[in-house]
């Protein structure tokens, strides 16, 4: 159980506390950094996307392993997903018309497609990381 | 889940062996400093660690570890 770097369940277990702890600090603190760069500096978005595409990573890559490893959150059926991918696309379409107003329809592809794409492949990729797990787990039960 | 706290014999049956809590860490392989612990209530093992700790001091699993109140 020990090896040569002393590490044994406990020190594994404080580690695994303390990467916990520190991921969801850097987490806030790359996203504060995004907002204060947006926002406050000015910066232009597209100057951020090195930030964003690592956030976006860190958080999507952590919720996805979670809901597989833990195997137990609810798969969502065909309208459950359609009436999720409702809500959200609701909210992102909502909150960037109040922001930004209509966009010119020649300029969809930044503008539309994303706002109604990007729900749908949030909704897919959770029910199909939670498909995953659930099936993992059922697979363990039954071997 | 009911927030339960558990005590544990370890030191006794520990010594009982004639063990230091240096030898009792190599034999189970983790530190001393997590024997300390579980000896001082302040660490919860696995079942792995406790079933290997009783075969050490050759104890059963309830003699060493039990929840508080419940023994």
């Amino acid at each position: 159980m020990l090896n040569r770097f002393n590490v044994d369940e406990r020190s594994r277990q404080t580690a695994t506390r303390t990467a916990y702890f520190f991921l969801h600090i850097t987490q806030l603190l790359l996203a504060g950094v995004l907002f204060y760069r947006l926002y406050v500096l000015g910066q232009p978005d597209g100057e951020l996307r090195d930030i964003q595409v690592v956030l976006a990573i860190s958080i999507f890559g952590y919720m996805g392993t979670q809901l597989y490893l833990g195997g137990i959150l609810p798969v969502p059926n065909l309208k459950g997903a359609l009436i999720a991918y409702g809500i959200l696309a609701g909210l992102v379409t909502g909150v960037s018309l109040i922001a930004y107003g209509i966009p010119p329809l020649s300029d969809w592809a930044n503008t539309w497609l994303p706002a109604l794409l990007g729900p749908a492949i949030m909704v897919g990729l959770y029910s199909l990381f939670a498909w995953l797990g659930k099936r993992r787990i059922e697979r363990q039960i039954e071997e | 889940m009911e927030d339960l706290e558990f005590e544990n014999s370890l030191k006794l049956a520990r010594v009982e062996q004639g063990m230091t809590q240096s030898e009792l860490s190599e034999l189970a392989g983790v530190t001393r400093q997590t024997i300390g612990l579980i000896e001082a209530g302040r660490y919860n093992p696995t079942l792995k660690l406790c079933l290997l700790l009783a075969r050490i001091t050759g104890k059963s699993l309830d003699e060493l570890f039990w929840i508080k109140g419940g023994k």
